[in-house]
């Protein structure tokens, strides 16, 4: 093998953990997501975030790759004056503070919303609208649904109506597990012992979306799946009085 | 110390020699053969378990149960042996000689550490012993490396037998690396010779300070958690039993604040390997000694008042934003490392030589794994990718590119001044490109799963119902990927054994002749020793002695 093929060989290997990194993140572009507030705030977040990554990741890492591909065909190596860039240095550290800074800035506004409770304001717009109250209790390996708005029982599949704020008890009665739904952008931890409060807004659309269990929870884990099913708000309310409960939008929201 | 040259005379020789040895080099090399057998050990489970999941469900020869059981093996081993021996191996082996001592403070100790260390493992590993080869019906222990309570602790849940072994085995083991770590800090503010301050220490000095200082700390609650699981589990502490009373989050506070400074224990070793390493084989000296340093202290206070991060979905709401904002300062201390290693590479003359290529892997990965850390670091994010195969891919990138990566680079160069033999370089060269060329795409295939929405530790699946989920097609397609590349990576990893054996006579006196030449490190060349900064390389050539640490 000639010394030439040899280094190409090295370029092209170097090369691979950028590309891949380029294709990772760079999927983000490529992916639409459910119309929920929730999985639209972390949707718009990760674009930011993963473009700064992409530019700020991806040039440190060609910047390795080129140094060494550069430097292996040098005879002679440049010194290094005691104190050599100095203010560059300064710069580089200043900057990636700032962008973690940015990144701190960009996060704390979806963190003030995410699975809290909707600020009086946004409850209270227009009319009050009503919202879904649900115990969720996991075991091994299934979940119940608990319903306390409307009042009609313990269920096994989620029925959420559209565009409608929903207000969960989490917990568990065994061990621990996490109520998961990867397209709404939710997930919450189950813990026996504890209940832990998470809201969110359904999807304005109709959809059936899964539910999984996102914590080791033994031999059934990855069997432990439910459904949320998001319907029309009409037809939800159709469905809560066929089950003996009662709830019902103000006429100006699209309820009967 | 130095009046105790002579103390060796009686050293037996043969195989008792490994069982008696007190010898700092000879407890680290027991230490470096143990960690490359249990690599390749774990290795092994991980392939066996991802050839299962190339169907969506079971296949006939193994079962959920001894699929997490698998899974917690393959995790456990490769953090609590592999990734810790690995820092004991250099640590011994390197730390006397690189501060000008004869010998560790605590020569006994330090072959206790390894005795106790192995023995550990042994007993974390004879439940996998007694089930595939003995048949017998009690599972390894099945809940994951985290070994979340109450499902790890709770009477009913999971082998009794299986868990026991595995809890006291790796506190055991971990018992042997904080009596390691304490001698290691001994040894290096002790024995240091006089004439060496604390900023005259080669990098590598510095970083297992750095390693065993934390470890020192944070070893302590892991152990005290793992005797909290075995109460519990036998005797009927409700510790974590939240049904009873006991609290589920306690376990989790204890175990991550151990696991997370963990991760970086197990790095510094190997980001001191690179420092070592990338000066001498571009040939120009290390950029920032001190920044560098100040790089691998600042990330090891911050790592310590990070570990929630692991827990932002356990309704942590109201402390989210602090461990937020301390995650996101660690990049900063990354930043220091990064610029000096490139400020040092930069316009140098590089030798593409086997250590080299695996710090620069190293390197690549880490700073991929950054930026996978720093979504995962805000819960925005982290509430997306949270126990997804995201997050697998992610410490992937870390503890295999970054950790083992940078194991490999310090094992091919100082292999050699372990063991007096030259390693093949054409061979060496083999093992990095399988390594560099398949290790980024078999996590890509996990990253890919997680952006999907696939939860990690799943044994089994199924499509995903919503909108424009992914069909149990597509999460074949790339679980399958994910194997291929994943069963490459393990093969490759066969050109170091072969390494071994083929080199087995290739005895060596100069190694790195030129290298050292040029930049001497007093593991190969002895005292006296500065730094290779710039200041020192720039007195050095002039013939001048009175050089300051300054850089």
């Amino acid at each position: 093998m000639t010394s030439r093929l040899r280094k190409g060989i090295i370029g092209l290997v170097l090369f691979v953990p950028l590309l891949v990194f380029l294709a990772d993140f760079g999927d983000i572009y490529f992916r639409s997501v459910p119309d929920a507030p929730q999985i639209q705030t972390i949707h718009a977040t990760k674009v930011t975030l993963f473009t700064i990554a992409i530019i700020g990741g991806g040039t440190f890492m060609f910047l390795v790759i080129y140094s060494h591909i550069r430097g292996s065909s040098r005879t002679v190596p440049e010194p290094i004056k005691p104190g050599e860039h100095r203010t560059l240095f300064g710069v580089f550290l200043s900057v990636v503070t700032l962008l973690m800074v940015v990144t701190v800035l960009l996060s704390a506004g979806g963190l003030a919303t995410m699975g809290r409770a909707p600020s009086t304001d946004a409850a209270t717009a227009g009319q009050a609208s009503p919202h879904l109250d649900v115990q969720v209790v996991a075991h091994q390996w299934a979940w119940k649904f608990n319903y306390r708005n409307p009042n009609v029982g313990g269920k096994y599949t989620l029925r959420v109506p559209a565009g409608t704020y929903v207000h969960l008890h989490v917990t568990s009665t065994d061990v621990d597990h996490s109520f998961s739904s990867q397209e709404l952008g939710i997930k919450i931890d189950a813990i026996p012992g504890q209940t832990n409060d998470y809201w969110f807004k359904t999807p304005a659309n109709k959809g059936t979306y899964q539910i999984n269990c996102a914590e080791l929870c033994g031999a059934g884990h990855s069997h432990m799946k439910a459904q949320l099913i998001v319907m029309p708000r009409k037809k939800f309310t159709q469905w809560a009085k066929q089950q003996g409960g009662n709830f019902t939008y103000p006429n100006s929201q699209g309820g009967s | 110390m130095a009046t105790q040259t002579a103390t060796h005379s009686h050293k037996p020789t043969g195989w008792r020699r490994w069982f008696v040895t007190t010898d700092h080099k000879d407890v680290g090399r027991l230490y470096l053969a143990w960690t490359v057998l249990f690599f390749f050990l774990a290795g092994l489970l991980a392939m066996i378990f991802r050839v299962s999941l190339l169907t969506p469900g079971m296949p006939g020869w193994l079962n959920e149960s001894e699929y997490n059981a698998l899974v917690t093996m393959h995790g456990s081993t490769m953090i609590f042996i592999v990734a810790m021996g690995a820092i004991s191996a250099f640590g011994n082996l390197l730390l006397p000689k690189l501060i000008g001592a004869d010998e560790m403070a605590y020569p006994r100790a330090n072959a206790l550490s390894f005795w106790i260390f192995s023995t550990g493992t042994v007993i974390m590993w004879i439940p996998m012993f007694t089930h595939w080869v003995l048949g017998m019906q009690q599972l390894p222990f099945a809940g994951g490396w985290t070994a979340y309570a109450p499902l790890s602790t709770s009477p009913d849940q999971l082998s009794l037998f299986g868990t026991n072994m595995w809890f006291i085995g790796v506190a055991l083991a971990e018992i042997g690396t904080t009596v390691g770590s304490v001698n290691f800090l001994t040894t290096a503010f002790n024995e240091r010779v006089p004439e060496m301050g604390l900023f005259d220490m080669p990098v590598m000095a510095w970083s297992i300070i750095v390693t065993a200082a934390v470890a020192l700390i944070w070893l302590v609650p892991l152990i005290v958690v793992f005797v909290m699981g075995v109460m519990s589990k036998n005797y009927g502490f409700i510790f974590f039993d939240g049904t009873k009373g006991g609290w589920p989050l306690l376990y989790q506070h204890l175990f991550w604040a151990f696991g997370h400074p963990e991760v970086y224990i197990v790095l510094y070793p190997f980001l001191g390997a690179v420092a070592e390493i990338v000066p001498r084989f571009s040939h120009r000296p290390l950029y920032g000694y001190r920044a560098y340093v100040f790089g691998l202290i600042f990330i090891a206070v911050m790592s310590q008042l990070v570990w929630a991060h692991h827990m932002f979905t356990t309704g942590i709401m109201g402390v989210r934003f602090f461990f937020m904002l301390t995650t996101l300062t660690i990049p900063i201390g990354f930043a220091m490392i990064i610029f000096s290693v490139i400020a040092t590479i930069w316009k140098g003359r590089v030798e593409l030589r086997t250590p080299m290529l695996f710090a620069a892997g190293s390197v690549l990965m880490l700073l991929y794994s950054g930026m996978d850390g720093i979504m995962l670091g805000t819960p925005v994010l982290d509430t997306q990718y949270q126990a997804t195969y995201w997050v697998v891919s992610h410490f992937h990138y870390t503890l295999f590119g970054g950790v083992i990566m940078g194991f490999f680079a310090a094992v091919y160069y100082w292999y050699p001044y372990a063991t007096g033999r030259m390693y093949n370089e054409f061979l060496g060269k083999v093992h990095w490109g399988f390594t560099l060329a398949f290790a980024p795409l078999t996590f890509f295939g996990m990253a890919k799963l997680g952006a999907d929405g696939l939860n990690r530790r799943y044994a089994t699946y199924t499509a995903m119902s919503a909108p424009g989920a992914p069909t149990v097609q597509t999460i074949q397609f790339w679980h399958t990927w994910t194997t291929i590349f994943a069963l490459l990576l393990g093969f490759g990893q066969l050109f170091l054994v072969a390494n071994i054996i083929v080199t087995w006579s290739n005895t060596v006196d100069d190694p790195w002749a030129e290298l050292l030449d040029e930049m001497p490190s007093p593991e190969w060349t002895g005292l006296p020793y500065r730094p290779p900064t710039p200041s020192n390389l720039a007195a050095r050539s002039d013939g001048s002695e009175e050089v300051s640490a300054d850089d």
